[in-house]
């Protein structure tokens, strides 16, 4: 009798299962993984208020995301903007030429800002989107119970 | 003892074997990568707000669509946050009246609330004009503006009608 393993001894694990599941994984991995991350800034800690409502999915129209950090700097898409005013006359203008004519579409300014963020900066912004026609505004927040990290 | 020989099985010749092997490494690097970063971030939620602007609503005059101009009409109930330099809440004026309190800015958004909820129960409001320091901390400003955005005015409905602007004098 031979104890030693024969190369014809060799077995062979079926490995389609398991990469079956692994090509899942990776699948939802992909899928969850957000593509809009440069308009939200990962440096900004929101506000947490109590009781705010979930982000509306249903709204229609465009969206200008503003992200305000604690030094009173304007970031948007990763890039700060120095010139405020200038930057927000300019989208707006070319927001609203992206709504559709005769229908019920808005632009609405996200502002996403710091919780240590000076009223002052905040009133700078809004009354500049003001000035530039843009006047309905989403306040973003995290609800009370959540804890961002970083 | 007779030895079991084991043939190799004569390959067809069209048939092909995959390695799996290489396959299976390179899925399970992927899967590490995208476990590593992968961050869930937070939900969030939002408070909305239509704050048209006074100038140049006023500016527009009578040719304005009423129905697309939002300009808090009627009686307003004004809100003033002083903050002190650190950003805290100061202080809470609503209409004439101070809101009292003596434990800290929790008690005090508690009062504020029991305040507005009086006031705008037994007068005629239709919006809330909220004026803040410049020194106030947004967090702050955002646990207010939560308060008057869950008040209810006597018809029942709730408060929408809320505009935002600077404290005179900072």
């Amino acid at each position: 009798m031979s104890g030693s393993v024969h190369a014809g001894d060799r077995a062979e694990p079926n490995l389609t299962p398991i990469l079956d599941m692994v090509f899942q994984l990776i699948t939802f991995f992909m899928l969850v993984i957000s593509f809009k991350a440069t308009d939200f800034d990962k440096a900004l800690v929101l506000p947490v208020v109590g009781s705010a409502a979930p982000a509306d999915a249903d709204a229609t129209g465009e969206y200008l995301i503003l992200n305000l950090r604690s030094g009173g700097k304007l970031f948007v898409q990763g890039k700060e903007e120095p010139n405020i005013e200038g930057f927000l006359n300019f989208e707006a203008q070319k927001l609203k030429k992206q709504l559709k004519p005769d229908s019920d579409q808005y632009v609405t300014v996200v502002i996403r800002a710091d919780r240590s963020l000076r009223c002052e900066f905040l009133m700078r912004v809004i009354n500049a989107c003001k000035r530039s026609g843009l006047d309905r505004f989403d306040f973003m927040v995290l609800r009370g119970g959540q804890q961002q990290s970083g | 003892m007779r030895k079991r020989r084991h043939r190799k099985r004569p390959r067809s010749p069209g048939e092909v074997e995959l390695n799996m092997a290489a396959m299976l490494d390179m899925a399970f690097q992927l899967l590490a990568f995208f476990i590593l970063t992968f961050r869930p971030s937070p939900i969030e939620s939002q408070i909305s707000l239509r704050m048209p602007d006074k100038a140049a609503t006023a500016s527009a005059g009578q040719q304005e669509d009423p129905s697309t101009t939002a300009e808090p009409a009627g009686l307003q109930l004004t809100i003033s946050v002083h903050a002190t330099p650190e950003g805290e809440i100061a202080g809470v004026e609503v209409g004439p009246q101070t809101v009292a309190a003596t434990q800290g800015p929790t008690e005090l958004i508690n009062n504020l609330r029991a305040t507005l909820k009086e006031f705008l129960t037994n007068a005629e409001f239709e919006g809330i004009a909220l004026q803040v320091a410049n020194d106030l901390n947004y967090e702050r400003m955002m646990q207010v503006l939560d308060v008057c955005s869950h008040q209810t005015l006597p018809n029942g409905e709730t408060m929408t009608n809320i505009s935002i602007s600077q404290l005179p004098g900072g």
